[in-house]
């Protein structure tokens, strides 16, 4: 099962393959995502995915690349971790719309602000997959569930704008339907100097009944569509992020370049923690406290 | 009178300097040669409240704080009511009789020495800043018990000279003016005095050798002046810590503030993240990716961090946590002291699952069970926590300057790189493997060695998702199984004992293991104090130090508190934790519990009182 001989180290499929229910919009978003990494020419033990818990957290299982399948919510913080400790690792980490925007929204938000060279997905599929079907941080008001039978009574976040007033420095929104333009949007957001969040939106054939494949077919348009749109004007990316309902955005919002946490950090401008000394003299030290 | 031994205590308002005080203060006794021990207390607020900094100096090794009090510093009123019961016989009061009014009618008696020193007029008169009244009144202290001035000038030098020259000349002009009053209006009422055994500049007293090398000291017996949480940071960065992530919290804070403060120089990354949640967990993913990480928090950050604790142990990804305790439940007495959480650092997070949880109880402890720590955790690839307190994490002690040359770096079983094979560098680590000893060798993302899958979910071999029943049952058993051998590593430093083979034979067959005290942590010091007076009423006490409390040593304590005539067990909270550890672990009850919960650490004479009444007891029975 877990012998992957033979295969080359561009590619990124296991031989187990994902027990996701048939339909499902993870197994476009898990598509988008190993093509991202083929299309930059990664290599299999240079990239370290982090996963939540969720039925997108599964996806953990079936990369063949390093994976860490953390904890519902704390795939941010195991993410930092591991870039922060090996900066020349490639860190994806993805996780479901409760994962990141319910549990770990505390987590997404500082984040963002600290722009360290990670790539966040959110499987943003507007209901709790796993949990078997219960509302979300972005179900819409009124939405039923079993845990908000007569429907729920407060607006959904919106990540996009989250995202852009938190300083984020790459924000898209893609769509597990059109893995085309998600690969594309990735691979971007893997390139990137800096986090990068895409806002995944898919669908759950099993407990959202509202956003269907025909529902969000009829609404999604591509930006870069529009002529008029300047992904690098952030007053303009976040009036297009409030734009939800008859047509429904994706691609890129928002891109700016700006230092990445890692960057700012002279203790490993020249080779990561893990390749550095630990033998360490503390007599220096020992002295300054007589 | 017993020279060269002194109780010293600074009390004034928050913001006056104590903090700042009583580092000079102990420094500078130090320096010559001294011992000392010394708490502050402080109440969870920034400007206000009563701070007091209690610093004991001793010409041996002094172990703890105590209650008596020979000089009484007060920079308000509040200081002299709060602690006029503690003043020994004949002690001394240093107060600004401009400021505070003082009588012997007030007191209630007559041994007191008044001393009373203009400081505000010496301020005044020597055109300084009122911020140095601090200093003053530790030039007035010095200059009552008779010390080298010069030493005090060292210390204070050293301490101010980042904040510029004038900053240094007026605590020195201060510290002059204090000491010179005191030396020449009050020392000849006052008996007692301390002096330097040997200078900073070298040499013994009397016998003075010469400073060579410039600014730099050569006493021959150099001593540091730290915290338990200084010991443990300085521990962390000699055993090759790459990763330091937390958020603030009392008392663990320090070890964050110095560890930042360092963080460049000694090339590791200290991360105050936005909870104690994304703390624990980005330890845990830089361990996962190669490096020493650790953490450190209080009680309350480590409800938080509980979840995580088990995502190291199913991941068997080493990690060290210090768990700094303070008194409970919830916000509690924020900057307070108490041994509350040994039970939930027992049993934290969900599951069946082992984790080494070990107490130190002094500064040297701290650094070397620190080292031991980040050993232990890779060598068994499980959390390892290291329980302080308020108390242990924030006193400071006078202790050597610690051997660092036998030191070794233990990463256990880690597979090398191999750079050629790229089949190998790109296929499945086997990352849990099942082996005899439990113990699974690693390897680390990018590292060339394979893929290095993980799960929070029961998994294979290679890291992979399972449910199947039998691998479940092999993973557990493996989990466990790895923890058979740290008690073996640990062999008599699990549970340390004290207090043996010090008596003569006659002694030694007449009173051989009378009493045996039992505790863990920082009540090591106290009770070490409180041998030190029963030694001198011709009562010698074992003390049994549960250095570690798991693994723990089941076969050690039985035949400790077999081979006892009476036990009494010594613990800082209500519900005698260890006590109830021991009963399970070997089925014995202790004879006696001596419990203290009101935030503050035992003193000696408490448990020297306790004692004491349990020895008359026997004896009348008898
Ligand atoms: C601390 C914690 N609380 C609750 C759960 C149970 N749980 C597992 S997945 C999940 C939510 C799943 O929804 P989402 O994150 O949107 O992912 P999806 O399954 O839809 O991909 C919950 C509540 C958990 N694993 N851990």
């Amino acid at each position: 099962m877990t012998d992957v001989n033979g295969t080359s180290q561009h590619t990124f499929d296991t031989v187990a393959q994902p027990t996701w229910c048939p339909g499902c919009g993870n197994f476009g978003i898990h598509t988008a995502i190993k093509n991202a990494f083929t299309q930059l020419g990664l290599v299999r033990n240079e990239i370290a995915v982090v996963t939540g818990i969720g039925c997108s957290g599964n996806t953990a299982q079936w990369y063949n690349t390093n994976v860490f399948h953390s904890l519902h919510g704390r795939t941010l913080p195991v993410a930092t971790g591991i870039k922060l400790a090996n900066h020349e690792l490639t860190v994806l980490a993805e996780g479901g719309d409760g994962d990141g925007l319910g549990i770990g929204v505390g987590h997404l938000v500082h984040s963002i602000r600290r722009n360290l060279d990670i790539t966040y997905i959110i499987h943003d599929n507007r209901v709790y997959g796993l949990t078997t079907g219960q509302t979300s941080p972005t179900s819409v008001k009124g939405f039923v569930t079993k845990s908000t039978p007569t429907g729920v009574i407060e607006i959904p976040v919106n990540p996009i704008a989250l995202a852009i007033s938190s300083g984020a420095t790459y924000v898209a929104r893609g769509y597990s339907g059109d893995i085309e333009h998600l690969t594309k949007l990735i691979a971007d957001g893997i390139k990137h100097n800096g986090f990068a969040l895409i806002d995944a939106t898919q669908v759950c054939v099993s407990f959202n009944h509202a956003n269907t494949y025909s529902w969000w077919a009829e609404r999604i348009y591509r930006l870069e569509d529009d002529e008029t749109y300047d992904s690098r004007d952030k007053m303009m990316a976040f009036e297009r992020s409030q734009e939800w309902g008859e047509r429904i955005p994706t691609g890129l919002f928002y891109r700016e370049e700006r230092a990445t946490y890692e960057d700012e950090l002279p203790q490993i401008a020249d080779r990561p923690l893990v390749g550095q000394s630990m033998d360490v003299d503390i007599t220096e030290l020992m002295g300054e406290h007589v | 009178m017993d020279n060269n031994r002194l109780s010293w205590m600074m009390g004034g308002e928050a913001g006056v300097g104590i903090m700042a005080a009583d580092m000079v203060f102990s420094k500078t006794c130090t320096r010559g040669g001294l011992h000392i021990f010394s708490t502050v207390d402080y109440p969870s607020l920034i400007r206000g409240g009563h701070n007091v900094s209690h610093v004991q100096v001793d010409k041996e090794k002094v172990y703890s704080h105590a209650q008596q009090v020979d000089i009484l510093v007060a920079l308000n009123r509040e200081t002299i009511d709060l602690h006029l019961d503690e003043l020994s016989e004949n002690a001394a009061i240093i107060y600004d009789g401009d400021n505070i009014e003082l009588s012997y009618e007030d007191l209630k008696r007559q041994d007191v020495t008044l001393c009373n020193v203009p400081i505000g007029n010496l301020i005044k008169t020597n055109s300084l800043p009122k911020i140095v009244a601090n200093t003053v009144a530790l030039g007035a202290s010095f200059g009552l018990v008779k010390y080298d001035l010069s030493i005090l000038e060292g210390v204070l030098r050293d301490t101010y000279e980042r904040k510029g020259e004038s900053v240094v000349e007026s605590n020195l002009k201060a510290a002059k003016a204090g000491f010179d009053y005191t030396a020449k209006n009050y020392a000849g009422t006052f008996t007692r005095s301390i002096s330097p055994i040997h200078h900073p500049s070298g040499g013994t007293v009397g016998n003075s050798g010469t400073d060579d090398t410039g600014k730099k000291d050569v006493t021959t017996e150099k001593r540091m002046v730290i915290t338990g949480n200084d010991a443990i940071a300085m521990a962390a960065i000699r055993a090759g810590l790459k990763f330091y992530s937390a958020y603030p919290m009392t008392p663990a804070s320090s070890i964050l503030h110095f560890l930042a403060a360092h963080e460049r120089r000694f090339g590791y990354i200290v991360k105050q993240t936005e909870d104690e949640i994304a703390a624990i967990n980005m330890a845990i993913g830089a361990s996962y990716a190669g490096v020493r990480s650790m953490t450190g928090t209080s009680g309350g950050g480590f409800s938080l961090m509980s979840e995580a604790l088990g995502l190291a142990a199913i991941t068997e990804t080493p990690l060290v946590a210090v768990w700094g305790q303070r008194p409970g439940p919830s916000t509690g007495l924020a900057t307070w002291t108490e041994q509350s959480d040994l039970r939930f650092a027992l049993s934290a997070s969900q599951g069946d699952f082992q984790r080494i949880v070990m107490a130190p109880g002094d500064a040297s402890e701290c650094f070397y069970e620190t080292i031991r720590a980040f050993n232990l955790a890779e060598k068994y690839q499980v959390p390892v926590i290291i329980m302080t307190d308020k108390y242990l994490a924030e006193s400071h002690e006078s202790v050597d300057i610690f051997d660092t040359s036998s030191i070794k770096i233990d990463r256990g079983d880690i597979i090398a790189p191999t750079d050629e094979n790229e089949d190998v560098q790109n296929s499945y680590f086997k990352r849990f493997a099942l082996t005899d000893s439990g113990i699974s060798p690693r390897a680390f993302p990018g590292a060339h060695a394979g893929l290095v899958r993980v799960e929070s979910s029961e998994h294979d071999e290679y890291g992979d998702y399972t449910e199947n029943e039998d691998l479940r049952q092999a993973m557990v058993d493996k989990r466990f199984a790895k923890f058979d051998g740290v008690l073996s590593d640990l062999g008599e430093d699990a549970i340390k004992i004290m207090g043996e083979g010090t008596e003569n034979e006659t002694q030694k067959n007449e009173n051989k293991n009378a009493i045996t005290m039992i505790s863990w942590g920082s009540i090591k010091g106290p009770i070490k104090e409180a041998s030190k007076l029963l030694a001198n009423d011709g009562i010698l006490v074992r003390h049994a130090h549960v250095l570690y409390i798991n693994p723990f040593d089941t076969k050690k304590m039985e035949s400790i508190i077999k081979s006892a005539d009476t036990t009494i067990l010594v613990e800082n909270n209500k519900g005698a934790q260890l006590g109830g550890v021991i009963k399970e672990k070997t089925g014995l009850d202790v004879d006696h519990t001596l419990l203290k919960y009101n935030g503050r650490e035992f003193y000696p004479e408490e448990i020297y009182r306790k004692v004491k009444e349990i020895v008359g007891a026997v004896e009348a029975k008898s």
